[in-house]
């Protein structure tokens, strides 16, 4: 019964794929921003039309407990975006609950009116959704994308006191013993990565559950109780720091910019295994992003998505991603949209390893 | 140990209480255990562990109670009370911790003491409370059931209330709605968006 | 090292920093009186306002006002039975007595002081532990957690209120409790009824506010008198008294200081488990066990030397590798990569200073707190003797807000009436609350650490030096509680021959 042993039970399953509230500098959002930055001259004359949200609060539903890294990412952007929008008041609501789905569940439900958003765990939803998971009364894609946050992709890491340091170090600790791959919790992003990853090593790996989260999970593998961990790139880099991971390998079929010596994972299987990569690196690619409930009025999902587009634009929001390393890969809603349709459109392979995972 | 000036009546009660309550968490303890039929064995392992445990206290509990209301009463005098309490597992420490225990005690006494009325009244009183929160919210309810309460049971005069009320409601307001953009709790009648 | 202590103290005593220090301890004393919003719920909601300031600033303002939830949650504890956080539970059972009693004054006094000991004592760990804090850390695993958890829950029978079966039954249906919600091996979901809601568990927040806040409040309404309403003495002067009694009792609060930072640096239990330990070693030390849990001052010291100290503690895992050992920890640990900074070998090196920094902070505030908090104390004590009809509508308020703040949920309102109505229950009925919260704070602790060792380590966990030594530790306490046990029968059987 406790979320860092005061609260509640650290299994935070399905959609949790906030790996711990770390984040760490990266080189790619200001190409990203740059592009957008272009195009929004564009948008600024239309928020006439937006009148709708002229005095109206908005709230943005942050489905995580206040102080973590969801909730921080959503008041950089409700503090920017509500002048944008032209609302009184843009504020955060916390609704944390069974690791996201209880706030998650509720918007879908809510009215689309355009005055409740979400930050949404994208990555995490789809795999509980393709999955079968229990609880999940949404259809990911159904949802009114407004725009992405961040994409990072996932970094597999070893421990920085093992021997392990390339794949054929791996196979050969796999010849002699289970390869040991922590996860968060059953369900999570890291443990459908532990499936998968499994499956590539002949069945050799076994995915260490009980953690009650990453950072607990990163200090086992700083001990070398663990073989492998994976979490966003992110809080890889921080792990590395405090020297409790090295990180070897992305969950992708291409490497991390500026850092040639994260290696695809594509590069190392078998061939047969690259789709699954591939659906793999599409999940993770979707990231956490904003989204309202189905069916917003078109003019009003407009008005939201524009003053997206604007915000992350805005050069105040990117200094202030910049000043709290909390990087920002931002993507308009229409290109989110697209992105979960892809990744929802995983082939039957996938499905089945998130179903075993899901113990479907 | 003041075990002689306690009267039966009150000691009869308690022990009807004991029975209650031993009983009900014995129900508890049997559903949790039926429950874990169905978990895969790392799940169930744990659950059944404690369910276990706790059903054989309780039926350890149970045993001890039958011999102090069953067996014990045979014996007469002032020795059955320290065999009963021998025997029943919670050996003559029970005695200690049923008497004069300090803080727990004076509630217990307090609690025990109070009669069928009383209680009535403080239970609508905090059904007032929850039920007009769950109706109304708590910002309507609060100032309605400060007013309320203070004047009815306090007595306290109508410049009294106002204070608190503003000190209270007023506050909550002023911090929550207006400067921390927290919610309170809502009602279900004005929830509606 | 010496040359960064300096500059760490330097950085803390700059006017900006200590404006800032100033205002954490404000905000923290209005809203830390709310239990259950106390340091964590405060600290979340004030993150957002460090965005942007440098390092040392936002540790100023946010352990400032960690500090100062702490000692709040103590003053509400001692006053109305209602302890601030699970994890500072302890202070109730002898310091909200001493009030009942009359001694409101006397208690604040001493747990206010017992506290500054406390965390002096963690802070001095916390700065000396630095050149070793890596390898010490990194000492702890699954199987030494685990351990520890047995360790806490063993003084379930001490903490029974001498009545050892009853105790044994509530603890069991604490851990029960604590397992509802999803297992962490299989994703199960257990006792959870269909309930989104469960499946993260209960909150430890509600249960706590309504086990200890409900009867307190009902015992109110039913009584219509002040909450020192039986005293005999109306003693509100004893504040000085009650601070004077941290030093006539010093070696309680040192040693209760010594657990609370020590136990406080193992990271995931820890801060769980500090507060039995220590009160449990405090009554097993204590030549009057008998007092306590009925305001025994050793009691309260136990708890108010240790509160402060473990937080302290629970500083060291985070800074030497970046686990957070709490909620608020693992609030600090997102200040501290919002500011830049990294855990790990760069806070003992580069950022070293930093680091000192805290130190100074966890001192310095602590001592602010006591002096902003003193000429505060007696008009609080008088509050014990106000009519407790008056009490009431307030009392209720801080509970529910306690209860709902946390998650922002009704839910959890619910489920405080629920604790509220078994601690009405178990008090009517004579059945000792406290082993129940004992097994709630540790029961998925204990299985999750245990899972983890077999599935790290199978079973050779066992043979592991900590957990050899933490079994004798065990093994020792239940010989020492079973023959304190035996002795007090037979002094009771004399008695009654």
């Amino acid at each position: 019964m406790s979320k860092f042993f005061s609260g509640r039970t650290g299994v935070s399953r399905a959609i949790v794929t906030a790996k711990g509230p770390r984040m760490q500098k990266l080189a790619l959002p200001a190409s990203m921003a740059l592009v957008v930055a272009a195009a929004s001259p564009v948008y600024a004359q239309d928020a006439a039309s937006c009148e709708f949200f002229k005095n109206k609060t908005v709230e943005l539903i942050v489905p995580f407990s206040p102080g973590g890294g969801f909730d921080i990412y959503g008041r950089m952007v409700a503090k920017h975006m509500g002048p944008e929008l032209g609302a009184a008041n843009m504020i955060v609501r916390n609704q944390p609950g069974a690791g996201g789905l209880l706030g998650t569940n509720q918007t879908w439900a809510a009215k689309p009116d355009g005055l409740r958003i979400q930050v949404m765990s994208v990555s995490g939803m789809v795999t509980s959704e393709l999955g079968g998971a229990e609880g999940v009364s949404f259809k990911t894609g159904e949802f009114s994308w407004i725009g992405r946050i961040t994409g990072e992709p996932d970094v597999i890491s070893v421990s920085p006191t093992g021997s392990i340091r390339t794949i054929d170090d791996l196979k050969k600790i796999g010849a002699e013993r289970k390869i040991r791959y922590g996860s968060s919790g059953v369900g999570d992003i890291d443990y459908i990565e532990g499936n998968l990853m499994s499956m590539m090593l002949d069945d050799k790996v076994d995915v260490v559950t009980g953690f009650s989260n990453s950072s607990e999970v990163y200090s086992s593998l700083g001990r070398g109780e663990l073989d492998l961990f994976s979490t966003s790139l992110s809080s890889a880099i921080s792990a590395q720091k405090a020297e409790t991971a090295n990180m070897l390998w992305t969950f992708s079929t291409k490497g991390v910019e500026g850092m040639p010596e994260i290696k695809p994972l594509a590069d190392f299987v078998d061939a047969k295994f690259l789709p699954l990569i591939k659906v793999q690196e599409a999940v993770v690619a979707a990231g956490r992003a904003i989204a309202g409930p189905p069916k917003l009025p078109e003019d009003r999902l407009k008005c939201l998505r524009d003053a997206y587009d604007r915000t992350v634009a805005s050069e105040a929001f990117v200094a202030e991603s910049k000043q709290l390393n909390r990087p920002v890969q931002p993507l308009t809603g229409a290109e989110m949209a697209a992105v979960v349709e892809e990744a929802t459109r995983a082939p039957q392979e996938y499905v089945d390893v998130l179903r075993k995972s899901f113990g479907k | 140990m003041t075990n002689a000036p306690m009267a039966t009546k009150p000691q009869k009660r308690a022990e009807l209480g004991d029975w209650i309550f031993t009983l009900a968490l014995l129900g508890v303890m049997i559903a949790a255990y039926v429950m874990t039929f169905n978990w895969p064995a790392s799940t169930a392992f744990f659950p059944e562990l404690l369910s276990i445990a706790g059903i054989l206290f309780l039926l350890m509990k149970l045993a001890s109670l039958a011999w102090t209301t069953f067996g014990g009463r045979a014996a007469l005098g002032g020795a059955s009370a320290s065999k009963a309490a021998h025997s029943n597992g919670e050996v003559a420490l029970a005695a200690e911790g049923d008497e004069d225990q300090g803080n727990e005690d004076e509630f217990h006494k307090v609690f025990a003491r109070a009669d069928r009325r009383t209680w009535a009244e403080v239970m609508g009183w905090v059904v007032m409370f929850f039920g007009g929160m769950y109706l109304v919210g708590l910002l309507v309810i609060l100032p309605v059931f400060i007013i309320a309460y203070l004047r009815v049971v306090a007595k306290a005069p109508w410049r009294v209330c106002i204070i608190y009320v503003i000190g209270t409601a007023g506050v909550m307001y002023a911090v929550f709605e207006l400067f921390l953009h927290l919610p309170l709790p809502e009602g279900i009648l004005f929830s509606g968006e | 090292m010496f040359d960064a202590a300096m500059t760490g103290l330097l950085d803390v005593l700059s006017p900006h920093s200590m404006g800032l220090m100033l205002i954490g301890i404000l905000i923290g004393f209005v809203v830390g009186v709310l239990p259950g919003i106390g340091g964590p719920v405060a600290m979340a909601l004030m993150l957002p306002f460090t965005f942007g300031m440098e390092p040392i600033h936002v540790f100023a303002f946010l352990l400032g006002m960690k500090v100062v939830t702490s000692t709040t949650g103590d003053i509400t504890a001692v006053l109305f039975g209602i302890p601030g956080e699970a994890t500072s539970a302890a202070t109730v059972l002898d310091g909200h007595p001493m009030a009942r009693k009359g001694q409101a004054g006397r208690a604040l006094g001493a747990v206010l002081m017992s506290s500054l000991v406390g965390a002096i004592i963690g802070a001095v760990v916390l700065a000396l532990s630095i050149p070793i804090i890596r390898p010490i850390v990194l000492a702890f695993g699954p199987p030494e957690f685990f351990m520890l958890t047995v360790v806490g829950l063993i003084f379930m029978a001490s903490l029974s209120r001498g009545q050892m079966l009853k105790g044994m039954i509530m603890g069991c249906a604490g851990l029960l409790i604590a397992l509802i919600g999803i297992d962490p091996q299989a994703g199960v979901p257990r006792y959870v009824f269909g309930q989104l809601e469960l499946w993260e568990g209960l909150g430890l927040v509600p249960i706590v506010i309504g086990l200890f806040g409900g009867p307190e409040i009902v015992q109110l309404m039913l009584s219509k008198e002040s909450i020192a309403g039986k005293a005999v003495s109306r003693n509100i002067d004893g504040v000085w008294q009650g601070m004077l009694d941290t030093f006539r009792h010093w070696k309680v609060v040192a040693w209760a200081g010594a657990i609370g930072s020590a136990i406080g640096v193992i990271p995931g239990v820890g801060g769980s488990v500090s507060q039995f330990i220590a009160y449990g070693q405090a009554k097993q030390m204590s030549k009057t066990p008998e007092e306590f849990g009925k305001g025994s001052i050793e009691g309260l010291l136990a708890a108010g030397g240790n509160n402060n100290a473990k937080d302290g503690g629970s500083l060291v895992p985070m800074i030497a590798i970046g686990l957070p050992g709490s909620v608020s920890t693992a609030i600090l640990l997102n200040a501290f990569l919002i500011s830049g900074l990294n855990p790990g070998p760069e806070m003992l090196t580069t950022h070293l200073d930093v680091t000192f920094s805290m130190v100074w902070i966890m001192i310095i505030a602590n001592i602010i707190v006591v002096i902003l908090a003193l000429p505060l104390l007696k008009p609080l004590a008088r509050l014990t003797f106000t009519e407790g009809p008056i009490l009431v509508p307030f009392l209720l308020v801080l509970t529910v807000l306690g209860a709902y703040a946390e998650n922002n949920s009704m839910f959890d309102v619910w489920v405080m009436l629920g604790a509220a109505a078994v601690g009405i229950v178990c008090l009517r009925f004579n059945w000792p609350r406290v082993p129940l919260l004992l097994g709630a704070v540790l029961g998925d602790l204990c299985e999750r650490y245990l899972f983890l060792s077999t599935s790290l380590y199978g079973w050779s966990w066992i043979q592991r030096p900590l957990v050899i030594l933490l079994g004798m530790i065990i093994v020792a306490i239940l010989f020492k509680t079973v023959w304190d046990v035996r002795k007090s029968i037979r002094r009771s059987s004399e008695v009654r021959a």
